[in-house]
């Protein structure tokens, strides 16, 4: 684990955000950073709007194809954007808490 | 860690010592893997962890001797006397280390296939997780999976409307396809099919999801079979813990789910673990009695359907170079080879073996719950996953087909790290672009490139 995770800061906890609440661009940017994500473009934006507002209506991201038609992205082209995946790398971004299983 | 948790370092090796001390009154096996050993050293040669880094660390005869060798000490007479000539040897307290290696075998088991004796590393492995897991020493993503899953019945901590909206959204995505209503049933009783795939084949990667509906539409059994909105995991991550009160009061509630639906079969999705859990450990009757359904793979029961001539592919659909990855758990484990491949051959223009296959598949380095561990990343990618890349370059293969999510997960790791140009997905995926409804196959949206 990186030395920016063990500081734990207010808004994050093991390189994600704590909380919904904490989410600001900033942050995300801080994140992507920390994840050798970017530097963050339109798309980028585009699919962590995306997220967060599924978040917001069902606690849990969209599946990959949902994010893909609704984006009219492929799913190469999202991997691309997010190299260390897409709920590692964009549900990270867009705030979403740390996934638990095999996803 | 607060004071009152920590637990003094004598403490701990007492605890350890005599965790390992009752190993001596079963299970039997467990107790003879520590007495047989001789050491020969096929284990290693055919470890995919070994073969990534062959050094002491990663030896899964001295991995298993940080168990063994206290046994020795402590239980056997040749132990007792002759100490170290007999390998004997006492447990140095460093819990760091036990740890971490126990988390670096992925219990893939391939070791097992191999031993003169057949002795199952993954056996010790889970041993030493368990007395680590007892101690609080679980790493703690793999802690936050069993606690999710317990909360929650799926690791992915998602709720029955997160899940709700994934099916619609799988229901619109085959009416785009097919032109037709195509029904992914939910919570409806007396099913006679009670679907339980891993949560990732719903939330994530959903098309092994709508291949089973579109196998079930065809063949006019839309009404017989149903999901539910509390139970859509099978994984069970306390089989990698070690912790069998987990593993069980995770099992209960599909158990009970089934019961409840009145379904006569519990039909597993492509998860390797959660397949074994039901079919191998569950299902004998030890842990819950006797039940009233009987435990069933999708990829079983969509091979015999095609070997009946009931399905009917377009293969042109799937025309890039298709290899099967079999997860551990899968071939090893529970004896399901021919099925994908019976799947894969029948809707799949070029579908290639990768050598070795079936019982003998190398591991693809995230088994055992790793794949779940993002702080042993690199790990992963240039020790534990070396041989399966080496493997699918072989092949030439485009497309991996696997019927495991935490493969899936370790495979799409494994591409972007390495740079690879192939995909990874499930077998019914291929079947879900493949299948014919009404003459056609799917018009399906390329998602892909």
């Amino acid at each position: 684990m990186d030395t920016a995770d063990n500081q734990n800061n207010q808004e994050t906890i093991d390189g994600y955000v704590k909380e919904m609440s904490n989410w600001s661009r900033e942050l995300a940017k801080e994140l992507a950073a920390r994840n050798d994500i970017g530097p963050l473009t339109d798309d980028h934006w585009k699919v962590i709007e995306h997220i967060k507002e599924y978040y917001q209506d069902y606690h849990q991201g969209p599946p990959i194809l949902k994010l893909c038609r609704d984006t009219g992205f492929t799913r190469k082209y999202i991997c691309e954007l997010f190299p260390c995946g897409y709920v590692r790398g964009a549900f990270r971004l867009a705030g979403l808490p740390r996934p638990a299983g095999c996803i | 860690m607060s004071d009152e948790n920590t637990i003094s370092h004598e403490k701990v090796r007492e605890e350890v010592i005599n965790a390992i001390k009752a190993i001596d009154n079963g299970p039997q096996v467990l107790k003879l893997y520590m007495e047989m050993c001789a050491r020969c050293g096929t284990c290693a040669e055919q470890c995919p962890v070994y073969y990534g880094e062959p050094t002491k660390e990663r030896n899964p005869v001295l991995r298993s001797d940080l168990i063994r060798s206290t046994f020795k000490k402590h239980t056997t007479i040749a132990g007792k006397l002759l100490g170290a000539l007999d390998g004997a040897g006492d447990f140095d307290g460093d819990m760091e280390k036990w740890v971490t290696q126990f988390y670096e075998c992925t219990g893939c088991r391939r070791c097992a296939t191999f031993c003169p004796f057949g002795i199952d590393n993954s056996v010790i492995t889970r041993k030493g997780r368990a007395i680590a897991d007892k101690l609080g020493l679980t790493p703690d993503t793999m802690k936050s999976v069993v606690k999710t899953s317990l909360e929650t019945h799926n690791t992915d901590g998602a709720s029955p409307e997160a899940f709700k909206s994934a099916i619609d959204f799988l229901e619109e995505e085959m009416k785009d396809e097919h032109g037709i209503d195509i029904k992914i049933p939910v919570d409806v009783e007396g099913a006679e099919f009670f679907y339980v795939p891993p949560s990732g084949d719903v939330l994530v990667n959903p098309e092994a999801t709508t291949g089973i509906a579109k196998v079930f539409y065809v063949l006019g059994m839309q009404d017989n079979w149903t999901m539910s909105s509390k139970c859509f995991d099978g994984a069970n991550y306390g089989l990698f813990t070690g912790n069998d009160t987990d593993m069980k009061a995770d099992n209960k509630p599909y158990v009970d789910e089934a019961i409840s639906l009145g379904s006569k079969y519990m039909f597993m999705g492509e998860c390797g673990h959660a397949y074994r859990i039901m079919k191998m450990m569950m299902e004998k009757g030890k842990w819950w009695g006797d039940l009233p359904f009987k435990v069933v793979n999708c990829m079983e029961w969509t091979a015999d359907q095609i070997e009946a001539g009931r399905l009917e592919f377009d293969k042109s659909k799937n025309p890039m170079p298709v290899t099967y990855h079999d997860p551990c758990n899968f071939g090893r484990s529970c004896g399901i080879v021919e099925d994908p491949r019976v799947i894969l051959k029948a809707t799949c223009q070029d579908f290639r073996e990768m050598y070795p296959n079936r019982g003998e598949n190398w591991c693809c380095g995230g088994g055992g719950g790793l794949s779940a561990m993002d702080d042993i990343h690199d790990f992963r990618m240039n020790v534990s996953g070396r041989k399966k890349m080496e493997q699918v370059k072989d092949t030439g293969a485009k497309y991996v087909a696997t019927a495991c999510s935490n493969c899936k997960r370790q495979f799409m790791q494994l591409i972007e790290y390495h740079k690879a140009d192939f995909a990874v997905g499930g077998v019914h995926d291929m079947l879900s672009r493949a299948i014919m409804i009404n003459g056609k196959a799917a018009e399906r949206i390329d998602y892909e490139s």
